[in-house]
Formats: structure tokens, C-alpha cells, sequence
């Protein structure tokens, strides 16, 4: 096995825990690996950063805006935005290249796994949509790239009119943009939204709103990255 | 295959297990093959490596056993033996040691037994290679006739051997050998070494170097020897990957940094040198497994082929077990790889620890990944050895093996320059040597557990698995909760007769002599019946019954304390061992007659230590719920000799009426028959091994026993048993049971129900 991103051969180490109970075959190399920060230990209880505060500044400001709180309940992501998954993700987002989603396979689930215990059983998983020009460009839909990792049933309740990018936008541009999200179906369950960056978090309000607006009780966001 | 080599290696393993367990292994394996390939963990390629793998072992384990030819042996007759010399020609205290390979396809330990040097023209004719013509004696090797027992016949199967071989040195025309082999050249530079090494250093140090660099143990007193057994420290004495990586280490600065060589003709040569070491030095399991894995490494890096570190011992491990599969019985081989094999999984926990932490774990992950097997062989685990490992590892990796490797490089370049170091290293190797021997005088206490069942491994290595596992992932509560049931597991073993309601009475086989155990239903009491001596070659009391039969024995039925010993009477084949006895066990009572005198010394010894309890005849001993009863001999003066006032003991266990006799003669059995005219026994005790001076007409006819105990010596010089007796025995229907032909007689009873069995086949 060769690892997907530096294309070194991958060499497993033996240990205890393996020896009689092979892992999975990985997809990064130790190196490369350790290069990607998971969020641990301490983090604002909204967005899911890594802060020492309860509530970070960021989020603090959200609170602030009567017509943004309270639309997500919470936001956790697996990945610090450091520059190995910010070069990570532009290879695999701008320049198609689509297998590399599979290196976040293992921690994006086993992080999935403990999110989803603090949502309702009823939980529905959507993704985040993409315009129809941008789904064109790009060939695939990376929040549903992500979502299809989770090997679980979801449903795409939205779709996106054609924006300018977001990435392109400065923070104010970004908050006083327009909902770009309408939904499709409605339904009275808790949503969780995945998505691959929580940047501003403008993305993800956006189409929270649109579904808590349509009728539903909360909605959750889980991203790759923050 | 990269990284999974090791389960090929344990489908070897397994193959094994199957032949001596149970079919049901394999299904559980295959269950488990399924599913890691349904999991895609293994690969269907793999799975099916492993596979083949586990069929081929299964049909290599039937292959090879091959069929020998049965060589007529013991007859005690000269015969001729044809073959070729296929070891190293030893030089040992005795004379010489070789092993040859017969014609007949069989492989003869042949000794060549000489007082001082051997005859040069002999020297000169035995070269590894050569094929030789040589007259003298064959035997058998010595099975164990003991429970627990080292069994010397299995030991030598182990090394593919069957029979010995003596060679005839009352004449010259015994040896006619010619030729010899490569190999010899490769011995000669053995020999030479050790001969400069025997030359240039003290003889303390030389032995020393010996054992650590060319894996002779010879040179060290076997005192020290079994102390480092003691304290499980034997692995320091086998040269293993510490000693090879220590010379590769050292041959290739030497090399690279004084520019003797380039790098790549460094490696080429170390290779070399590697491939031969085993041969130099002594060529133990474990110094195959050292050497090959680093030549292994060496090749893998050269190839650009980068395979971990378990791969390669799994690797080494196969090559060692298909080349001669015998191997996997020898414990060096078993401690070797296990030790070797777990210390690879455990190298993610050293990581960033302090250097400390890491020797303690080091120690500890050694120690229990052999201690199954360790507790199956030795039946004891001595816990302090846990701690003197973290010292003296150290000390002899750091120290020690570089001084060693030092002192012969110099003695065999500038050996002017060695006698200073040589002074150095002896003054201070004594010293580590007299503070051990000072632990072992007051710490050693060692946890006598029993033979460890072979159903117990499992469940052990699952647990030391999953411990291992937890301190991994660093959850420090459940490692704890884990190792809490691993010695839990320990305990219940050495626990398990205290639940059973079985009991046993063992004659054990000590030769000329007497000893019986008496193991009551759950260990309500331990009772020994005399204890047999022996004497050296120089007619001296010698503890070798103790050590090779006694001991081991107690040890492997977990027996650590005695609640009482009767000694009948004070003669060396009764009593010989109890002096060693008294050292190694604790014993609550010793019994005795009124008559028995005391040497001064045991009394010093014993004082304040066990209670001394003297009885004569109407005395009653109970323990637990059974009765000793004492038939003889009264406080009277008129008996003569020690054998006379040897004490009777009758007692009714297990359904049986039991009695033990010592050596008394006719006399006393006529006066017994007066005293209690209503005696009778199912099992005698042969009084006197059988001597035509006991057991009467008219004590058998009074008896009326169903079996008669013999323990007697194979071939003794006193004729024992009498034929007269046998045939006494014989014609009154009584079943005899001899030590000399059937070894251990052990009699297992539940309840007033048992069975009786012998040990030798």
C-alpha cells in the first residue's frame, strides 16, 4: 500500500493491539499522518475549535446577531484547518483528485460515531449541496464525498443557487450575502449537516436556517475541518 | 505478505498444536481468517498463504518423525559403529563429545572419555566431516522414571538424537577416521580462539569470555550457573541478539571509522562474519536466531526491501523450524523467539519514555511472556528475579559483554595489555557475583506454582495480550485489572489441590533407597516417608537425588511445605537427602523414633526451626482426618543396629490399609506378629528393599497384602529383591511393584476409591 498523498510505501507497525488482528489497510503514511491535526482536549461547545474558553470569540459574535443564534445547536469538525489539510483538501476539492477522500476515511467516522450520540436517534444526515454549475466544475459533491465515508443512510433535503464562491469572499461579504439554500423536501427531524470546511460557519446558517425555517427542531453541523 | 509474516509463523505453531490438541483449533482459526478477511484487514491472497500455510505445517509435523532402524543397545557389548562426524568435536572435562551421523541414518552422541589430554593421533583423526569407524558401547539415553523429572532420553530427541555411543579407549584400534569438511577450518578458528582466550586470561575471566563470546559455558562454576537459573537470568549466559548486536556494532565502527574498509565492503564482510558466528560460537538456538536476523536486515536494506523487524523473526523462525524441526522443542529456542518476538510488539511503548521505565518494562514483558513455559519446566517463578533482571541487564549489556568482547580481541592482538583488565573485570565481577550470591541467600523465595497446565496457556496469553494491549492505549486501570487476573490465573494453579478431593501416595524411584509423599485430599496435610541420599563418585553424600528426583518432584505437585517427615532410620538411603530438604522446604514437624540418634549438626541446624517429635510404638500421629499409626519400636535398649529400630508406621488412606516398614528383618517382623496378632495390610512396604532378611513366610501369611511396594535400585550390588522374597510374594498371589522396572509408583485416590500407576513405560 502506498500512501495517498506523499506515495511512500505505507509500513505498518506491529504492535500488541494488531499482531493477530491486522488494522485496516491505511491510506497515509505515518509522516503525512501526523502532519494532520485532530481536535482534542479542550473546545468551544459551539463551533468545536480548539479553545480554552467556553465559547469562543467567534462564536461570541454569532451570539450577538439576534438572526443567527440559536440556528445550530452545535458544530464539531475532526481536523484543525492547518496547511497539510488545506493543501490536502485543494487537491482533492479543486483538482478532482476524488480517491483522496479516503485518507479521512477512519478518523472521520470514528469521530462521526461520537458526535451522533450526542444528537437525537432520529437524527437525519444531510449534506451540504452544491450548485449545479460548481457540482459541473468540480464532478463531485464534497460534502457528499464525506458523507458517503460515513457509510450511513442520508438524504439531500436542499439545493444551492449559484453564488460567487465563498472562499473568495472577505467575512463581512460572507455574512451579508443572501441564503443561498432552498429545501426540497421537508422533514420534522433533527438534522446534521456535513460539510467539509467551517470556516466563518456563514455556509453552514445558511442552510440551517433554511431547514429550521422549514419546520425542523435543531440542527447539527459536522465538518472535516475548522 | 509484509507485516503478517509472523501469522504464517504462528499457522507453523498451530499445525503443532493441532497434533497434540484438537482439531477445534483450527475451525476457531479459520472463523477468524473470515472474518479479518471480511473485515478486508487480510487480504484473500494472504488468507490463503496462511492457509496453505497451516496444511503444509500439518503435513510437515507427520514428515518429521522419519522411521529409524532400532539399534540393539545396553547389551554392554563392543560393537562397530560407521557415520560421519556431523558437530563440533568438544572438548569437555571428560575427554571429547561429538555427534555422529550413522549409516543406519541414526544420530549418536559419541563421548570419547579420557584422564588428561586426549592421544593426538585421536585428536587428529576426529574432524567434523569425517567418516569414521569407531568401536565401543551403545546405549539408550536415560528416560525420566519421576514425575517431574528432567527426562535426558526426550532432551536429546530434541536435538535429533537417539542413542549414545562410548568409545572403547583401552585400545588405539577403536578410532579409524578420514577426512573432514569445511566446517572443520570454521572449529579450528573456535578452538583457536578459545585456546587464546584459555592462554592470555585468568581462568575466571576466560570462562567468563568463553560463555559470552563463544557460548562455552564450561569455564563457569556451575554454582553460578544455577544461581542465574535461580534468578532467571540465564539468558545473559545464552548468546542472543545483545552479544551479535553488540560485534556487529562494534566490527562496523571499527571498520567505518578508521577507514579500514569502505561502507559498502563493511557490510559485505559483517555478512561474512555473521553467517559464521554461530559456528564460533557455540551455535545455540538463540544465536542462530540472532545471527539470522541480522544477516536478514542486512541483505533486506541491501535489496532495498524494507520488511519490519517481525517479519524477519518470523522468518528466521520458519527457516530455523523447516531446516530442523526438532528445534521447537528446545526451551532456548521457545524462550528465545517468545522473548525476542514480544518485546517487538511492546517497542511502540518505549517510545519517549525515560530510560528507567523502559528497562522495567523490558524486564517485565521478558519475564511473562516466557513464564507459561518456564512454570511448565521448572514448576516455580521466583518473583525477585524481576528486579535483579533490571539490574544486572544493564550491568552485563553495558558492562560486561564489552568488556568481554574487549579483553578477547585484545588477548588475541596485544596480550601484553590484558592483565590489568583482566584484574579489573575479575575484582569487580566478584563482587556483582558475591552481592547476588548474598540476594540469594536471603531473597530468594520462590513461588512453587506446579507443573503448568497445558490448558491454562490460552487463557494466559490472552490475558497478557490484552494487558499488553492496555498499556498500549495507556488505560493504566484495566492493565492493572488484567495483570490482577493473570496472577489470580497463577493462583488458582498453585491452589487447584486445595479444591481437589483427590490424594496420592508416590513411591518415587531414587534407586537404592526409600521415599514416599503422602498427598492427602485437598491438601489437608503433606507427609514424606524418608528421604533417600546419594553418594558422588567419591563415595560422598551428595545432594543428586534431592536436586534431579526429590525436588523436582515436591515442585511439580506445588509443593513448597511439608507438614511432616518421618525418618525410620538414620541410614543414607533413607535420610540422605534431608539435610537439603531441610533447606529448600519448609517443614513443620519432623518425626522420629525414641532410638533415632541425631548427628550434632542437623540438631544445630534444625533448631528453632521445626518442632522434633519423638514417638515409639501405641504412638499415635493424626493429620487432617488420617491416623499414623506407630507399631514399632518400643523405647527398649535390646534392639541392635539401626535397621532393627527402624519405625514401623501403619495408617488406613484412600480405602487402602497401608504399611511402612523401613528395613526391618525377620526379628522384628516376628515380634510384631506377637504384638499384634490381628495386623493385616493391603499394601506393604517391602522392608529393606526386598533383602532376603525380611519379609517371612509368616508375615505375609498374617498380612495377607494385595501388593508389594519395592523401592529398589536397577542393578544394586546387594541383589535387592531377593529372588527367595519374590518368589514369597509370588506364590502368595501378591502383585509386586518394583521402582527399578517400573519407575514411580503412584497410587491416586478419591475418596476410598483409586487407581494405581506407574511412570516408566
Amino acid at each position: 500500500m502506498h500512501c495517498l498523498w506523499c506515495d511512500k510505501q505505507i509500513i505498518v507497525e506491529v504492535t500488541w493491539d494488531n499482531f493477530l488482528y491486522p488494522d485496516k489497510p491505511k491510506k497515509l503514511c505515518i509522516e503525512c499522518k501526523s502532519q494532520l491535526t485532530k481536535i482534542t482536549g479542550a473546545i468551544c461547545k459551539l463551533c468545536g475549535r480548539k479553545s480554552e474558553d467556553e465559547q469562543c470569540k467567534d462564536c461570541e459574535r454569532w451570539g450577538g446577531n439576534r438572526q443567527w443564534s440559536k440556528v445550530l445547536s452545535f458544530n464539531r469538525s475532526v481536523y484543525s484547518y492547518n496547511p497539510m489539510l488545506q493543501a490536502m483538501i485543494a487537491k482533492w476539492k479543486y483538482r478532482g483528485d476524488y480517491q483522496l477522500v479516503e485518507a479521512f476515511q477512519t478518523d472521520f467516522r470514528e469521530a462521526f460515531k461520537q458526535i451522533v450520540r450526542a444528537c437525537p436517534k432520529d437524527t437525519v444526515v444531510v449534506p451540504i449541496p452544491l450548485s449545479d454549475k460548481r457540482r459541473y466544475e468540480r464532478a463531485f459533491n464534497q460534502a457528499e464525498a464525506l458523507t458517503q465515508l460515513l457509510e450511513v443512510p442520508y438524504q439531500c433535503l436542499l439545493t444551492r443557487r449559484e453564488g460567487e464562491k465563498q472562499s473568495k469572499k472577505t467575512r463581512q461579504e460572507r455574512l451579508s450575502s443572501t441564503n443561498p439554500f432552498q429545501i426540497i423536501e421537508v422533514v420534522r427531524n433533527p438534522i446534521i449537516l456535513i460539510d467539509d470546511i467551517y470556516t466563518t460557519g456563514i455556509t453552514i446558517r445558511h442552510a440551517a436556517k433554511c431547514l429550521i425555517d422549514a419546520g425542523c427542531p435543531t440542527v447539527y453541523s459536522f465538518t472535516l475541518a475548522r | 505478505m509484509k507485516g503478517t509474516w509472523h501469522l504464517l509463523a504462528f499457522s507453523a505453531l498451530l499445525a503443532v498444536a493441532v497434533k497434540t490438541w484438537h482439531l477445534i483449533v483450527v475451525v476457531i482459526v479459520f472463523v477468524w481468517l473470515w472474518h479479518l478477511m471480511k473485515q478486508s484487514r487480510l487480504t484473500p491472497a494472504q488468507v490463503i498463504v496462511i492457509c496453505t500455510g497451516i496444511i503444509f505445517f500439518y503435513w510437515f509435523t507427520g514428515f518429521q518423525t522419519p522411521k529409524n532402524e532400532q539399534v540393539q543397545a545396553n547389551s554392554g557389548e563392543i560393537i562397530g559403529l560407521t557415520g560421519n562426524i556431523v558437530s563440533e568435536v568438544r572438548v569437555k572435562s571428560y575427554g571429547l563429545e561429538f555427534v555422529l551421523k550413522g549409516d543406519d541414518q541414526n544420530d549418536y552422541l559419541v563421548s570419547y572419555f579420557s584422564k588428561g589430554d586426549v592421544n593426538a593421533d585421536v585428536l587428529n583423526q576426529l574432524q567434523t566431516g569425517a567418516s569414521c569407524n569407531l568401536k565401543g558401547k551403545v546405549e539408550i539415553p536415560e528416560s525420566s522414571s519421576n514425575p517431574g523429572q528432567f527426562n535426558y532420553q526426550n532432551y536429546l530427541r530434541n536435538k535429533g538424537i537417539q542413542y549414545l555411543f562410548q568409545v572403547q579407549v583401552e585400545t588405539n584400534s577403536s578410532v579409524n577416521c578420514t577426512g573432514s569438511s569445511f566446517l572443520q577450518q570454521v572449529y579450528n578458528v573456535r578452538q583457536f580462539v578459545l585456546s587464546k582466550a584459555n592462554d592470555n586470561l585468568s581462568s575466571f575471566t576466560a570462562g567468563w569470555v568463553k560463555a559470552l563470546v563463544l557460548g562455552d559455558n564450561e569455564g563457569i562454576d556451575p554454582g553460578t550457573i544455577e544461581l542465574f537459573q535461580r534468578f532467571g537470568l540465564s539468558h545473559l549466559l545464552a548468546i542472543s541478539g545483545l552479544h551479535v548486536g553488540l560485534l556487529v556494532g562494534g566490527l562496523y565502527y571499527v571498520f567505518v571509522k578508521f577507514n579500514i574498509v569502505t561502507k559498502e565492503k563493511a557490510q559485505t564482510l559483517i555478512l561474512l562474519i555473521v553467517a559464521l558466528y554461530p559456528l564460533i560460537g557455540g551455535g545455540s538456538p538463540s544465536v542462530w536466531r540472532a545471527s539470522l536476523m541480522t544477516m536478514f536486515t542486512i541483505v533486506l536494506v541491501k535489496i532495498r526491501v524494507p520488511l519490519q523487524v517481525t517479519d524477519i523473526v518470523s522468518l528466521t523462525f520458519l527457516l530455523l523450524y523447516l531446516i530442523d524441526p526438532p528445534n521447537l522443542y528446545q526451551l532456548g529456542f521457545q524462550f528465545s523467539f517468545l522473548v525476542s518476538f514480544a518485546l517487538l510488539l511492546s517497542q511502540k511503548l518505549w517510545n519517549n519514555t525515560r530510560p528507567m521505565y523502559q528497562i522495567l518494562l523490558v524486564s517485565f514483558i521478558s519475564s511473562l511472556s516466557i513464564l507459561p513455559i518456564q512454570v511448565y519446566n521448572f514448576y516455580y517463578f521466583n518473583p525477585v528475579s524481576l528486579l535483579v533482571n533490571l539490574i544486572i541487564v544493564p550491568y552485563f549489556s553495558f558492562y560486561v559483554m564489552p568488556f568481554m568482547l574487549l579483553l578477547l580481541l585484545l588477548s588475541l592482538t596485544f596480550p601484553d595489555l590484558v592483565s590489568f583488565l583482566d584484574v579489573v573485570f575479575r575484582l569487580s565481577h566478584e563482587t556483582v557475583l558475591q552481592i547476588l550470591e548474598l540476594m540469594d541467600k536471603f531473597l530468594f523465595f520462590p513461588w512453587v506454582i506446579g507443573k503448568f497446565p497445558l490448558a491454562f496457556f490460552i487463557p494466559y496469553y490472552l490475558l497478557f495480550i490484552m494487558m499488553m494491549v492496555s498499556i498500549g492505549e495507556n488505560k493504566k486501570k484495566k492493565a492493572f485489572l488484567l495483570g490482577s487476573c493473570l496472577t489470580m490465573l497463577l493462583v488458582t494453579i498453585s491452589l487447584k489441590p486445595y479444591v481437589s478431593p483427590q490424594g496420592t501416595i508416590t513411591m518415587l524411584d531414587v534407586g537404592q533407597g526409600d521415599s514416599f509423599i503422602i498427598e492427602l485430599p485437598y491438601r489437608k496435610g503433606v507427609i514424606m516417608i524418608d528421604a533417600a541420599g546419594s553418594l558422588d563418585g567419591n563415595f560422598e553424600p551428595s545432594n543428586k537425588r534431592f536436586e534431579q528426583v526429590i525436588k523436582p518432584f515436591l515442585y511439580s505437585r506445588g509443593i513448597a511445605r511439608i507438614d511432616q517427615v518421618i525418618l525410620t532410620h538414620p541410614d543414607l538411603d533413607h535420610v540422605g537427602s534431608f539435610p537439603y530438604l531441610l533447606d529448600d522446604f519448609n517443614i513443620e514437624k519432623l518425626i522420629i523414633s525414641d532410638l533415632y540418634e541425631l548427628p550434632e549438626d542437623l540438631q544445630n541446624k534444625m533448631q528453632n526451626k521445626i518442632e522434633i517429635v519423638r514417638v515409639s510404638d501405641k504412638d499415635k500421629i493424626s493429620i487432617g482426618t488420617s491416623v499414623f499409626n506407630v507399631l514399632h519400636p518400643g523405647n527398649s535398649n535390646d534392639l541392635f543396629g539401626t535397621n532393627e529400630t527402624s519405625l514401623v508406621v501403619f495408617t488406613k488412606i484412600g480405602g487402602l490399609r497401608w504399611l511402612f516398614t523401613g528395613d526391618i528383618d525377620e526379628g522384628v517382623e516376628s515380634l510384631l506378629l506377637k504384638k499384634y496378632p490381628n495386623l493385616k495390610a493391603d499394601v506393604l512396604k517391602v522392608a529393606h528393599h526386598g533383602s532376603k532378611t525380611s519379609t517371612s513366610e509368616a508375615w505375609i501369611d498374617q498380612l495377607t497384602p494385595k501388593y508389594a511396594w519395592v523401592s529398589v535400585g536397577a542393578n544394586n550390588s546387594y541383589g535387592h529383591p531377593n529372588p527367595d522374597v519374590i518368589r514369597r510374594l509370588r506364590d502368595n498371589r501378591v502383585v509386586l511393584l518394583r521402582t527399578d522396572k517400573l519407575g514411580a509408583i503412584q497410587y491416586n485416590f478419591s475418596g476410598n476409591k483409586g487407581t494405581l500407576y506407574r511412570y516408566s513405560p
